[in-house]
């Protein structure tokens, strides 16, 4: 059905504080960003998109994600197929439901195939950029927070010049009685193919 | 009393304007994407339309401002606005160093932020200020005197160009969401900048 990047981003459009590596994987001060996961499993829009996100059908994320996240040991969520974007396929066999792919375009054939009618869900900003570069992502689901990081890593970076047009299709904010390290905005696009 | 609230135009990857923009193209390449909604005459600030409801709603808070606060950046590259933004309101330019010639029509140089800040603010009385362009609003951000962003996310990446949100120091800047509204596919949302005895 569709490759929906899903990423949480502070509205000066990071994903990660400064200095991420594998001991800090969401920089100095990133944890700032997943407040309103706090809200996941709560009625309301966070719990809403929260659950859409669990019912994607295979994961499609880059090396740098997958070995951040400790290889999510192998499941990302109900033993989904994951497929890994990398420039170079580990050695040793891959854990759990994961398979390695070398090529975006082939990345997303195998994720698509996986996910049969579900969704893929795409997660990481370069496997984002990779799939935007080759025109493979149909939506983009972003949690914007409401806060600036000032610095760390960026969601859209090193893309070419010349827009990609975008439909929105979908707003939902929490309520305004909502606590503020809570608040988030939730936003849906739909990538106008070219 | 008014508010500072800057005033941008945005693609959802944060850029508001494309790349080698520079007086003449103001919005560098492919930068007029981010304006497809407004319409113009003879680049006239003061004469800008939208063609939808909420786009106009908008348009009209930004041109009921007492007074305009910019950078020199975009000053020179807006070509001055011939010395009038909007009604005639002063014009508070923001520049580590004033030409020789004076400033033209109700636009006067300031160096330094904070009275920037405070010459806009009384001279728009009750109005809010209009804040303009990235690095002033950058530098209102820093020295804290930066009230609200009223930001026009345009449903489009541009790639590459000039961004809002860059070179800024790594601390966290805590907002609040107070509107957000939906006209032709542009998001406009309105943050109020926390601040530090609510934090």
């Amino acid at each position: 059905m569709a490759i929906r990047l899903d990423m949480t981003m502070s509205l000066d459009g990071y994903v990660a504080g400064p200095d991420d590596d594998p001991d800090h994987p969401l920089g100095r001060g990133g944890f700032r960003l997943f407040d309103w996961l706090d809200r996941r499993l709560d009625p309301g829009p966070s719990g809403e998109v929260y659950a859409e996100a669990l019912a994607t059908r295979a994961v499609l994320a880059g090396r740098r994600t997958y070995e951040l996240a400790g290889r999510w040991g192998g499941d990302h969520h109900d033993g989904v197929p994951i497929v890994v974007l990398t420039h170079a396929i580990p050695d040793d066999p891959p854990p759990g439901s994961v398979v390695y792919a070398t090529d975006v375009h082939e990345a997303a054939s195998l994720a698509r195939r996986a996910a049969g009618d579900g969704d893929v869900m795409v997660h990481g900003a370069g496997a984002a950029q990779a799939l935007l570069r080759a025109g493979q992502l149909d939506e983009v689901e972003l949690h914007v927070v409401p806060v600036l990081l000032g610095r760390g890593r960026r969601l859209f970076d090193h893309l070419p010049a010349g827009p990609v047009e975008l439909d929105l299709v979908r707003r939902l904010a929490t309520p305004e009685t909502e606590d503020p390290p809570q608040q988030v905005l939730h936003l849906r696009y739909r990538v106008r193919l070219p | 009393v008014g508010k500072i609230v800057l005033y941008m135009w945005m693609s959802l990857d944060g850029f508001i304007a494309g790349p080698d923009d520079r007086p003449g193209q103001g919005l560098g390449i492919g930068g007029e994407r981010l304006h497809d909604s407004l319409v113009l005459d003879d680049d006239d600030p003061a004469t800008a339309r939208s063609d939808d409801r909420v786009g106009a709603t908008v348009l009209a808070e930004a041109m009921a401002t007492g007074a305009v606060l910019t950078g020199r950046r975009t000053f020179d590259i807006a070509g001055h606005w011939g010395g009038d933004h909007h009604d005639g309101v002063p014009i508070i330019v923001l520049t580590r160093s004033p030409p020789a010639e004076p400033a033209p029509g109700h636009a006067r140089y300031v160096t330094d932020v904070r009275e920037a800040a405070a010459l806009a603010r009384e001279a728009a009385g009750d109005r809010d200020v209009l804040l303009h362009g990235a690095e002033a609003a950058r530098a209102c951000l820093q020295a804290g005197v930066l009230d609200e962003m009223a930001l026009q996310v345009v449903p489009v990446l541009l790639g590459q160009g000039r961004r809002l949100f860059d070179d800024m120091p790594g601390d966290h800047v805590e907002l609040q969401l107070v509107r957000s509204l939906e006209g032709s596919g542009t998001l406009h949302l309105r943050y109020r900048v926390r601040t530090a005895d609510e934090l």
